[in-house]
């Protein structure tokens, strides 16, 4: 039958986008303001193309990004907003138009806000880096406009998917992952305080969690992605170029077949603060109870171990996490039933759930404290290693700073040397962990030579730290860090090994390599 | 032109709609009359797409309603609860609608607007009183030219002249291009004046569905008076044989409802030369009272 067929009203779509024009004008001053203005402040001491370029497609990246995100949930809400509130939903429900065209013309209508303005900034900064440098620049422009129309489509999706699970309980939902980002923001100042107190969960023994929240967590996504972003956005045919935008579409379609699933699922009766599957009760609850009690455990070890002991000593007080962890997970789900059901008086009703919720999750962490998942000791075969990167810290020459560059080859024996190093670490684990338990015990004062300041009970973890960074043969990352002490059988050991392999490990090659493409760059100018 | 037949529709273990029935023939007007909460809405919002039901069928001229575009485009729908985008105008909304119902008359619209003329088209439209936004809502969904228009309290909140204006427009309509319209209200007075057949809901259940002019075909409403030597016999609930369902007394003129026709009451009761014998128009109200028979408590609730 027609009516069924899925059908583009043009019509629709342009009369719709055309009466948000202030929201497409406020999109675009914010991209103004942010990036040409704050460019605009700056004088170009060397006004050639590629610098201006790279100074305006850095900041647009950056500012993209975030506003991709935020418009894209609000978008999400003026497009499928309907399905929230009663009035518009049964104003849009009995325009002559089936449910399945409804979702396609109202998608690309909420796209088309995201869409122009990007466009027209894009031809701002064509004419702006015309203008300052004289040249006609079209390919970087053109690749920033391909990967934020690509991540556009993808929050776009992210955000339509909570419209027609929750219609506006998306605010909540949104609210969650806002309070994932705060409590990543937090870590961050923390951490930035004083690197060393988090030195327990950013690297080894908890870094499963905190990439586990990054997942959870849309702004330390989109730190990670503008992190990539400026170390290669211009290689668009590498990885995080091209690469990226295929990964970023993908992820969008299969985004946007679940979603359009969900939306064909859902009753079309169901509007207002209603969560229309109610399995989406029980993710939510969760995941909120996930994000609550991981953010709020790793907060109050830092304020109340940090002083005594510093967060490396985490893997002496496991059970001091896993009781926090119960606690807090007990409180993340009655407060996440406190919004779903819009009251206060939940306890009685919900202490099961928030029980069995608070034990798994405790149980959880717990588990991957214990490395019951072999995420520690996990060592890749050569065959998969496509690259590698190590770093040793530099309280020994022995084991000097090493790094190979990504952009070198780097020789199977060398990945088996590296292999095998780690191999040295797993097997010496147990004093691994000790390490981690004895870290205090390593504070010295030491005195800063540039300030000519002295502290105190220094402790400085990271120059006894070892990474060993793997990029696997299917683009995998497997990071790991070990704290090792400048004493000890394992130091010995590793010692020992490094001198064996003094052709691999050898030290000033780091500089070399680090500094690679400068260097022969200098020879060129030579 | 529209058949609901046996839909039942449950929302979270509430029986909403039960079994209900309905029947609209092509051209007419239909009043669907209930207390709040009898399903009136909710049916039509079957009607309109908006909703599915658990069972039975919903039809407009033979067509299933439900995600049919093709259909959806016959109905002009005025809901109760107007919607009107953000900051848009009557001209805004004018032009929304024509790129969407290819029917969309904009000449009519333009003659419509020279004769509402309180309607100020550049006005934004949620900044108008709620009765302004009913007139806004009933110029756009005329000027559809849709062959059904389904109306959820549509004169709710207006003044008494405006009222009458919208009815007349309306039945214009319905005389000129045989619109069938279906209008809902909780009040009988509203549409006995338009409707040819009436619809009563109570508790998701069609109560009674007839004509008007079948149900006043069977019941005669008279103002009496006797000589008091030549009266016949009045009892609470009969006269002369016929059925009394109502009886009032006002010194000696009796104001009585009588389950009988017109002419065959009259000829009766001429036999006792009455001083008086006036027949008075039946009201709906008057009508679905002695109907029903009081056993419908939420019938009290559409008259009051």
């Amino acid at each position: 039958m027609e009516s069924k067929k899925l059908s583009f009203n043009g019509k629709f779509v342009f009369r719709e986008t055309l009466r948000h024009w202030p929201f497409i004008a406020a999109i675009a001053a914010v991209y103004l303001l942010t990036v040409t203005g704050l460019i605009g402040m700056f004088p170009y001491f060397d006004s050639s193309a590629e610098n201006v370029v790279g100074d305006v497609i850095r900041q647009l990246m950056d500012v993209s990004q975030a506003v991709s995100f935020f418009m894209s949930i609000l978008v999400a809400d003026f497009a499928f907003g309907y399905l929230g509130s009663k009035k518009s939903h049964y104003f849009y429900e009995t325009l002559p138009m089936n449910r399945k065209s409804m979702f396609v013309n109202r998608f690309v209508f909420g796209y088309l806000l995201l869409f122009i303005p990007n466009f027209f900034i894009a031809v701002i900064e064509f004419i702006q880096i015309a203008f300052i440098s004289g040249e006609a620049v079209i390919m970087p422009l053109v690749c920033w406009l391909l990967i934020i129309a690509a991540e556009n489509l993808f929050w776009l999706t992210f955000g339509t998917l909570f419209m027609v699970l929750c219609g506006r309980k998306l605010m909540a939902a949104f609210c969650y992952f806002a309070f994932a980002g705060l409590g990543f923001m937090i870590k961050l100042t923390f951490a930035a305080l004083n690197s060393a107190m988090f030195i327990g969960f950013e690297s080894s023994f908890s870094d499963g969690v905190i990439i586990d929240l990054g997942i959870l967590s849309p702004f330390e996504f989109i730190y990670k992605m503008d992190y990539v972003s400026d170390q290669n956005f211009f290689s668009i045919s590498e990885y995080y170029g091209a690469g990226r935008l295929v990964t970023v579409f993908v992820a969008f379609a299969i985004l946007l077949v679940i979603t359009y699933i969900l939306y064909n699922k859902r009753k079309a009766e169901k509007t207002g603060d209603t969560i229309v599957f109610p399995f989406m009760k029980y993710v939510f609850s969760w995941c909120f109870a996930f994000v609550f009690s991981v953010e709020f455990v790793f907060l109050t070890l830092g304020l109340f171990f940090y002083e005594n002991d510093g967060m490396a000593h985490i893997t002496s007080i496991r059970i001091f996490v896993v009781i926090m962890m119960i606690v807090f997970s007990f409180i993340g789900y009655m407060i996440s039933c406190m919004i779903i059901n819009k009251k206060l008086n939940v306890f009685k009703n919900h202490l099961k759930p928030s029980l069995v919720c608070a034990g798994v999750l405790a149980l959880f962490i717990g588990l991957y404290m214990h490395d019951i998942f072999g995420y520690e000791k996990f060592v890749p075969e050569v065959q998969e290693v496509a690259s590698v990167r190590v770093m040793g810290a530099q309280f020994n020459n022995d084991l000097s700073y090493f790094d190979h560059n990504e952009k070198k080859k780097v020789s199977t024996k060398e990945k088996e040397t590296v292999v095998k190093l780690q191999q040295i670490i797993i097997d010496n684990f147990d004093e691994v962990i000790e390490n981690y338990k004895g870290i205090q015990k390593e504070e010295f004062d030491y005195v800063d030579p540039s300030h000519n300041k002295k502290y105190d009970h220094y402790v400085n973890v990271n120059e006894n730290m070892v990474y060993i960074d793997f990029i696997l043969s299917n683009d995998k990352h497997v990071y790991r860090d070990y704290y090792i002490k400048p004493s000890g059988k394992l130091y010995e050991e590793l010692k020992a090994f490094v001198n064996e392999n003094s052709d691999v490990f050898k030290p000033g090659d780091a500089q070399k390599n680090y500094y690679f493409e400068n260097a022969k760059l200098d020879e060129d100018i030579k | 032109m529209i058949k609901v037949e046996n839909v039942t529709k449950t929302f979270d273990g509430f029986k909403a709609l039960d079994e209900l029935n309905l029947n609209v023939e092509k051209g007419s007007v239909y009043g669907l009359v209930g207390p709040n909460g009898a399903g009136k809405s909710t049916i039509i919002r079957h009607l309109t797409g908006i909703y599915r039901q658990d069972s039975g069928k919903i039809l407009i001229d033979g067509q299933e309603v439900y995600d049919n575009a093709d259909i959806k485009k016959r109905i002009a729908y005025i809901p109760d609860d107007l919607y009107f985008f953000l900051n848009s105008d009557m001209d805004d909304m004018a032009k929304f609608y024509q790129g969407i119902y290819e029917n969309f008359n904009m000449e009519r619209y333009n003659k419509l607007l020279t004769v509402i003329t309180s309607i100020d088209r550049k006005k934004t439209i949620r900044k108008m009183s709620k009765g302004m936004q009913k007139q806004a809502a009933f110029v756009l969904a005329m000027c559809l030219m849709s062959d059904v228009m389904i109306l959820d309290e549509p004169v709710d909140g207006l003044d008494p002249v405006m009222r009458r204006q919208i009815w007349s427009l309306l039945m214009q309509d319905v005389t000129e291009r045989h619109v069938t319209v279906l209008v809902s209200s909780h009040n009988l007075r509203e549409l006995e004046d338009v409707c040819d057949t009436v619809g009563i809901m109570n508790q998701g259940k069609m109560l009674l569905e007839r004509s008007l002019f079948s149900m006043q075909e069977g019941i005669t409403k008279l103002q009496v008076a006797f000589k008091d030597d030549n009266a016949p016999q009045i009892n609470e609930d009969s006269i002369d044989g016929f059925k009394l369902l109502s009886n009032q007394k006002n010194g000696s003129v009796y104001t009585l409802i009588i389950k009988a026709p017109e002419a065959e009451i009259k000829a009766k009761l001429q036999k006792y030369e009455p001083l008086l014998l006036d027949s008075i128009p039946l009201t709906l109200e008057e009508i679905f009272i002695h109907e029903l028979g009081g056993e419908h408590y939420g019938i009290k609730e559409i008259i009051l």
